[in-house]
């Protein structure tokens, strides 16, 4: 898993920082581990769910926490105790965080290749932090982080400032959200970054040598 | 003016402190506590009127017999599959249902995606000119892939109607997925799946004391061991397979919610008199009472609750995720942005009394065999 080209530990190097995990009910076992939720999660649990419920679970609340056991490498050998605090048929309406309790060791249910969840996982994680950072330098790209989504009020500037970039996210959030393939996607955000604007090709590349 | 008929009454309100006074005294059958109590097993529904086997609450079925949803016999020698059931409704249903458009309402669940695949299958491109599909934005997100792979490509799509001065049924044959939960044993099942695996597959009769605990859960121990004792008295009078945890649950739903389902529908503006119910033809509720067995309607994974209709769905479209991950959700109320009235109960005309503004007229139409 540490070969894969956008792996992450997923835990931060400052432990002050809380530590988030997207839990999958029928696996029974985590996906994915990060500290940036509040910035990332809600859009990273929101592509994933073309795929699959999720919960966000709040992971260095645990009693035995500590990123020694728990990170990206074999997050899907652990679950929570309190399950019950889950209502997996309302995922698809709400997904408050939830506080673990303590963590336990399973074994997670092979009903698919776990391996791949993961990578597909770690690969739209980057993607977000991507489209974030460039989000951030375009000052004017503050949309992006509007969790409401729809509101139509930054609009005016993007067309002027952004016309293309803007097109970039919102193909690139596509191709992520309907995605099943990997390597395809992955092509099609590539040559979406090739051929958007002159910029992009150089800051994916400063990105993803800078990601690890 | 004919005098009215109340055909159900929200249990919840039995308790209503001005109504209690009304209502006849004894502790088993009228112990109205109880029975108001009933309501919180399922997410506010109603689930006292059996349409199967001895009346084991203090209600006239007046509901089921005026609204003609009794089941039909159980049929042991039935062996048609879920997937042929489907297929040739669906192939009959499109020869015979041509003097309006169908409006199929597709929430992005299982069992409107089940009718939408089915349709897919069977029909023609001329025949799916005739139908539309009523969405909205959360039936996409239910289903992405579905949505552009299949729903997109193939139907004129309308938005969905919050609510409409005409009902929809005049226009269209309008068809949605609702009677497809009680086939199989809807949510409550899948709380006990996670706290103890192999608990669905156990023998009610003989191992009660984890269902007990469950309904208690919900209550307190005197309600579960008061509900449990009435619906074993009604399951033992049906004479019925009924064995399992997964089928006790299972028959709340079939035997005991069907009801409840038949009025809320009624008092959807969209869908009133005309319009076919797809899962509630007597070959899928036949298929229901036949086929309980672990592997065909659930396994003890949570992905594989509807099973049967996720097989389908995936025999068609072959999406992993679909058939792996889809869970049951509450789609339809993203769908309808159904409104979940108080009301004191329902009339056989359909209207609703309220406690609040209608006490006069309830205690004059409160059956006698429950008034003091």
């Amino acid at each position: 898993m540490q070969d894969f080209k956008y792996f992450t530990h997923g835990y931060s190097s400052n432990s002050r920082n809380s530590i988030y995990g997207l839990y999958q009910p029928v696996l029974n076992c985590f996906l994915i581990v990060f500290p940036d939720y509040a910035s990332i999660g809600p859009k990273l649990a929101a592509i994933l769910s073309s795929r699959y419920v999720l919960q966000p679970i709040r992971l260095d609340t645990a009693d035995n926490y500590s990123h020694n056991i728990i990170d990206n490498e074999i997050c899907e050998l652990w679950t929570i105790s309190n399950l019950n605090d889950i209502s997996p048929n309302d995922l698809i309406t709400k997904a408050n965080i939830l506080l673990a309790d303590r963590l336990i060791p399973t074994t997670p249910i092979e009903l698919i290749q776990i391996e791949k969840e993961k990578q597909w996982a770690q690969f739209c994680l980057f993607w977000l932090r991507f489209i974030r950072l460039e989000s951030q330098f375009n000052a004017a790209g503050l949309w992006i982080d509007n969790q409401i989504g729809n509101l139509d009020i930054f609009n005016v500037f993007e067309p002027i400032l952004f016309p293309n970039y803007r097109e970039f996210v919102t193909k690139t959030m596509s191709l992520l959200y309907l995605g099943q393939d990997l390597e395809k996607t992955e092509q099609a955000i590539l040559d979406l970054v090739n051929n958007t604007d002159d910029f992009l090709p150089d800051r994916f590349n400063k990105f993803l040598k800078e990601y690890k | 003016m004919n005098q009215q008929k109340i055909l159900q009454i929200h249990s919840s309100k039995l308790t209503h402190e001005k109504i209690l006074p009304f209502l006849k005294n004894g502790w088993s059958q009228y112990n109205w506590q109880n029975i108001s109590d009933t309501n919180k097993i399922a997410e506010s529904t109603n689930m006292l009127m059996g349409r199967f086997g001895d009346n084991v609450f203090p209600f006239r079925t007046d509901a089921i017999d005026s609204c003609n949803i009794k089941p039909p016999a159980y049929d042991s020698s039935f062996t048609k599959t879920f997937a042929d059931i489907t297929d040739e409704q669906c192939q009959q249903w499109l020869k015979e249902k041509t003097d309006r458009p169908w409006l199929i309402f597709w929430s992005g669940g299982i069992d409107s995606t089940v009718i939408v695949a089915s349709i897919l299958k069977n029909s023609t491109a001329a025949e799916r000119e005739n139908i539309y599909v009523a969405c909205n934005r959360a039936s996409i997100y239910e289903l992405p892939r579905f949505f552009y792979n299949h729903v997109q490509p193939n139907f004129k799509l309308i938005p969905t109607p919050d609510s409409c001065k005409q009902p929809l049924d005049e226009l269209y044959h309008v068809i949605d997925g609702e009677f497809a939960d009680q086939l199989y044993s809807s949510g409550i099942g899948w709380e006990l799946l996670r706290l103890c695996p192999d608990s669905l597959t156990s023998d009610f009769r003989r191992d009660p004391d984890l269902l007990l605990n469950q309904l208690a859960s919900r209550t307190n121990k005197n309600f579960a061991t008061w509900y449990y004792e009435h619906i074993l008295d009604n399951i033992n009078s049906s004479n019925l397979p009924i064995e399992t945890y997964h089928d006790f649950y299972w028959w709340l739903f079939f035997n005991y919610h069907y009801t409840d389902v038949y009025l809320r529908l009624r008092e959807k503006a969209v869908a009133n008199k005309y319009s076919p119910r797809w899962f509630a033809t007597n070959e899928y509720q036949q298929w229901a009472m036949n086929n309980n067995q672990i592997g065909t309607k659930y396994t003890l994974n949570l992905g594989d609750s509807k099973l049967a209709s996720k097989q389908y769905i995936y025999d068609f479209d072959h999406d992993e995720y679909c058939r792996v991950f889809k869970i049951k959700s509450k789609s339809r109320l993203l769908f309808y942005k159904l409104k979940l009235d108080k009301e004191f109960c329902t009339l056989d005309d359909f209207s609703k009394l309220y406690v609040d503004c209608d006490l006069e007229r309830i205690l004059e139409l409160l059956p006698d065999y429950i008034k003091s």
